[in-house]
């Protein structure tokens, strides 16, 4: 449940990857102590950017490596998913922060 | 992989077709300005206007050269002993090039106006505030770089093209008009601009609203629409005689399943909108409209004309709740919606062409008649064939085009001052607005 906590602030721009502790210690001292992750930050900009290229490698990989049909199909929808995860990192980083939305 | 062969009604039947695309040009451009406020309408026609000279230089002077045609030379990276296809070696400035009426010469001039409509794409979502000077240079970026390499992995005979030859995926990655090569394309080039320039002010206030700022011209959008059908149904010919090795006769499927995808998608989103809010959206329908013209762009060689109803009426739907979310739930400000139809409506049409495409004649350009598949009929894996060229348009399109207008924006701001933006772009960057008459006068209010 602690991860799911972690998971749910993650997407609510409240925690970042960085405090990779959070799974375990939970979400009391999440919002006290560990770092936050605000809209424009640059590792959530990174982590989005890092993920496409990513999930595309994996997807050339899997026709290279993957001769069967089914595990190739699999690999890939699996470089697609890591693909639509750094899209909503991407997008989630490009949020405007409270204070500059004018 | 020899180059395709063309006969002389063929070629001129395909000429036909191209001169008709920079309609779909002039459409675009005109949504784009009737989407956008009227302080900017003239900055808005001139940076197409500019957008169009750009890339056809860019274009002409090494773009070309990095996309080529089928059969041209071109560097290969052999991996486990199936040849990688990533770029042409073509000399610059096209200087191989005898335009005696060969089919790369063809393919040529339909490019040199094809990535124009690209370059007008991001143009609807940086409205209001993208600096002139700006747009140009990311305008030769996307001209000479971005699109012409994603183009040869699927027009010039690249690994994308012969992941059925190399692999045995389908076909290989199909794409007959251009909805991924020169919409989605352009439709992430869009998205990474918006990212790059973030909202118009005022778009987005503290209290967490987002109020709506309706184009100034409904007049110029709808006909806008009208002029992309005719620009659309030459597009998708031309993409099919030079691209798949179709016929020349074929165009009136082509056209019909054109104009039906356009139309279920337009009339899906007015649908939609009048049911939400009461009455239809014009903007949207619009919208709607050209995402339908976009989704039909991959596929309307190879499907009937009940399978190009449904693909539009698909694009109407994503497209209409795909602009909300990204307004009101990503912030992304998109005064053209660029993204949703070109982009969104871009992928769709890809997909679809996997879900739903019969091709059982033989597809020429990617020797996709020496598949089995060709012989029996049948076509597996074409779905999976598509969705790796989604993935590479996300996975390596989407990232370049980032990365490399982040880097112009450093050298370059991308966004109008704060004072320009409140003044409008005409004012500000041409020195002149575009409805001078529309100012209103006091002393025209004073006793004679």
């Amino acid at each position: 449940m602690r991860g799911a906590n972690h998971i749910r602030l993650l997407l609510e721009r409240r925690v970042g990857f960085r405090c990779d502790c959070d799974i375990l210690t939970g979400v009391e001292r999440v919002d006290e102590g560990l770092i936050a992750l605000r809209p424009g930050d640059f590792g959530m900009k990174a982590v989005g950017f890092l993920m496409l290229p990513a999930g595309w490698f994996l997807s050339l990989a899997a026709i290279v490596l993957f001769p069967s049909p089914p595990l190739r199909a699999a690999f890939v929808l699996a470089g697609v998913a890591v693909e639509a995860l750094g899209l909503i990192f991407a997008f989630r980083s490009h949020l405007i922060p409270r204070e500059e939305k004018r | 992989m020899p180059a395709p062969r063309l006969t002389e009604i063929t070629t001129a039947a395909c000429l036909f077709f191209i001169f008709l695309v920079p309609l779909a040009g002039a459409g675009l451009s005109l949504m784009n300005v009737g989407l956008g406020r009227s302080r900017s309408a003239g900055h808005m026609m001139m940076a197409s206007l500019c957008a169009l000279a750009v890339a056809s230089l860019a274009y002409f002077v090494c773009g070309f050269a990095w996309q080529g045609f089928i059969g041209s030379p071109s560097h290969i990276l052999t991996v486990s002993g199936k040849n990688w296809n990533w770029i042409a070696a073509e000399p610059l400035f096209f200087r191989k090039l005898a335009f005696d009426g060969h089919p790369a010469t063809v393919a040529a001039l339909f490019q040199i106006f094809c990535v124009g409509l690209a370059a007008l794409i991001p143009l609807g979502s940086g409205a209001d505030r993208w600096r002139l000077r700006a747009s140009c240079l990311s305008t030769g970026m996307l001209a000479a770089l971005t699109y012409p390499l994603f183009a040869h992995w699927v027009w010039g005979g690249g690994w994308l093209a012969q992941l059925g030859v190399n692999y045995g995926i389908g076909r290989g990655f199909l794409d007959v008009g251009g909805a991924g090569t020169i919409q989605v394309v352009g439709g992430v080039t869009a998205l990474a601009v918006t990212w790059i320039l973030g909202p118009r002010r005022g778009k987005y206030s503290a209290d967490g609203m987002a109020p709506a700022i309706p184009g100034h011209n409904a007049v110029l959008v709808l006909f806008g629409c009208l002029l992309a059908l005719v620009g659309w149904i030459g597009l998708n010919s031309a993409g099919a005689i030079l691209f798949t090795g179709g016929e020349p006769s074929g165009s009136a499927m082509i056209a019909v399943n054109t104009l039906l995808a356009a139309s279920a998608s337009a009339l899906t989103a007015a649908f939609i909108t009048k049911v939400r809010f009461g009455k239809p959206d014009a903007s949207l329908t619009a919208n709607g409209w050209i995402g339908g013209l976009v989704a039909s762009s991959a596929s309307c060689a190879f499907v009937i004309p009940a399978e190009a109803v449904v693909i539009g009426s698909v694009a109407g739907v994503a497209i209409t709740f795909s602009i909300e979310m990204l307004e009101l739930q990503m912030e992304v400000d998109d005064p053209g919606g660029s993204i949703s139809v070109h982009a969104v409506g871009g992928i769709w049409g890809l997909l679809a062409l996997g879900v739903f495409g019969q091709l059982q004649r033989p597809i020429l350009n990617v020797a996709g008649d020496s598949l089995p598949s060709a012989i029996s009929g049948i076509t597996s894996g074409q779905w999976l064939a598509q969705l790796i060229g989604v993935a590479t348009l996300l996975g390596f399109v989407l990232p370049l085009t980032y990365g490399i207008n982040r880097l112009l924006n450093r050298f370059y701001e991308f966004r109008v001052s704060v004072e320009g933006e409140r003044q409008g772009m005409d004012l500000h960057e041409l020195g002149a607005g575009a409805y001078p008459e529309f100012v209103t006068h006091t002393d025209e209010f004073l006793p004679r």
